[in-house]
């Protein structure tokens, strides 16, 4: 029962997923019930990167909203390609998401992005946020990985390269292996981030 | 492996500049295929560790600032990496490090005990007996000895690491909102920082160079002479390293005088650098 010991927030909310739907969309990712958990976050996490990358936000938001369509769909159509279905779903939802949150998503001010990319924060206290934030989340990783993911990135140009060779081949891993890894570890340092900050500027409201 | 994958079609993706075909396909593969999703990833790294180096172009860094940065993850993401970049620990005589990172100083550990272990084997070794210091001679020799009898065996010291070097460009004033203005957050263990200063016009920096780094109050903190035109298409008119202990906490303004043939200086454009 991996499928579902991963997707546990599935049904928490007011979606309108049914379980039966959940089932069926995860029966045509794969009649194997684990290989079809795997696959529903190999899915997943494409959709968010699509969203992320194309400026839809939040990405996880929009993501679940897609594969909620997908599932429903699945209850009325005959899908041949689900993969490129859920595409096809993502650009919809992404051009709607763009339609009502225009104004935040086409944010092109170019002195204030640029103002916003030397000073990813606005001020000392969301300065001090964000550190606190990174350290305690990377604190929590397993000592292996925070290891792995600091020394990931370790050096400049040539020492770096070197530095990820010597590691992929310490780990016995291909180069993709160690990104792919390393992108994972990072994605979830990231979300532990963000999680965070957003918890403490709630506190600070 | 590779740093800079440099995927054209790749980059103007992610940049916000490939046309809605061009997006189609590379959608259309990365949705089907784990390993096209890789690249895109893999790509957006080299991108975003080339523009916290300060190696993107000029016009992709424009484009970076403009379209990437424009979303909160992804300026969290530069973040991010700026911060696991700065998290290593370099053990540099003279770096900056905080107490947290100690415990990812396991190459060090690892050396040091090589090095004990070395001794230890030299230790246990049989040797002959101690020479006072001052009667050593050829005869006390064996033929084959051609080396001093101090030197351990097993791995040389590892010599001195090259100094960490963290690069950043600036933009002049002239050409900046006032509003915007650059943060730097030199990582821990930096030892000299690489400012490369973008130029007002086109024209390169042909005669030499300087630089002089002053606090807001007029304070001369650092001068030291500039590689000029370092790579006029990337709009870069100057380049100058300084000593990361040069820069505390501060704001400050950056100007580069340009120098004539009878020895004349102009200042050629200022920036302003705030450092946190």
């Amino acid at each position: 029962m991996v499928a579902w010991a991963l997707m546990p927030h599935r049904f928490d909310d007011d979606r309108t997923i049914s379980p039966a739907g959940f089932e069926r969309l995860l029966f045509r990712l794969d009649p194997d019930v684990d290989r079809a958990a795997l696959e529903y976050e190999q899915l997943r996490r494409t959709l968010v990167k699509f969203f992320d990358w194309r400026g839809g936000w939040p990405p996880d938001e929009c993501a679940d909203e897609t594969l909620d369509r997908l599932a429903r769909k699945l209850e009325e159509v005959v899908v041949d390609n689900i993969r490129q279905y859920a595409r096809g779903i993502a650009r919809l939802v992404l051009l709607e998401r763009r339609r009502h949150h225009e104004a935040s998503l086409t944010d092109t001010d170019a002195n204030l992005i640029a103002a916003r990319a030397a000073a990813p924060t606005d001020g000392a206290d969301d300065t001090e946020r964000l550190r606190d934030c990174f350290d305690r989340c990377l604190d929590g990783f397993p000592d292996s990985s925070r290891a792995l993911v600091i020394d990931y990135y370790a050096g400049e140009r040539t020492s770096k390269i070197n530095n990820r060779r010597r590691l992929a081949s310490t780990l016995g891993l291909s180069d993709n292996a160690l990104r792919s890894r390393v992108q994972r570890l990072r994605d979830r340092l990231e979300h532990c981030v963000h999680e965070c900050v957003s918890r403490q500027e709630r506190l600070h409201q | 492996m590779k740093t800079a994958h440099r995927n054209p079609l790749v980059r103007r993706y992610l940049l916000g500049e490939a046309t809605d075909e061009e997006c189609e396909a590379l959608e259309r593969d990365y949705f089907e295929n784990e390993t096209a999703l890789g690249r895109v990833e893999s790509e957006e790294e080299a991108l975003i560790e080339e523009y916290l180096s300060g190696r993107l172009n000029a016009r992709e860094h424009d484009l970076f600032e403009r379209w990437y940065l424009a979303s909160p993850a992804h300026r969290q993401r530069v973040e991010t990496i700026r911060r696991l970049s700065a998290s290593h620990p370099a053990v540099l005589p003279g770096s900056r490090t905080d107490g947290r990172t100690w415990r990812f100083q396991y190459q060090w550990v690892a050396l040091a005990a090589a090095l004990m272990l070395a001794v230890g084997a030299l230790w246990i070794i049989p040797r002959k007996p101690a020479i006072p210091a001052g009667q050593r001679s050829s005869d006390t020799r064996s033929p084959d000895a051609s080396t001093p009898t101090q030197t351990p065996p097993g791995p040389l010291p590892a010599p001195p690491p090259p100094p960490r070097v963290f690069a950043f460009s600036l933009r002049p004033i002239q050409t900046r909102g006032a509003d915007d203005v650059p943060r730097l957050v030199i990582p821990n263990g930096t030892d000299v920082v690489t400012l490369q200063l973008e130029g007002t016009s086109d024209r390169g920096g042909l005669d030499p160079m300087r630089v002089e780094i002053r606090t807001v109050n007029g304070q001369s903190v650092w001068k030291g002479s500039a590689a000029g035109a370092v790579a006029p298409r990337s709009g870069i008119l100057a380049r100058v390293d300084v000593p990361a202990a040069s820069l505390p906490a501060d704001d400050y303004i950056v100007v580069l005088f340009e120098i004539g043939s009878g020895g004349s200086e102009r200042q050629r454009d200022s920036y302003f650098l705030r450092v946190r």
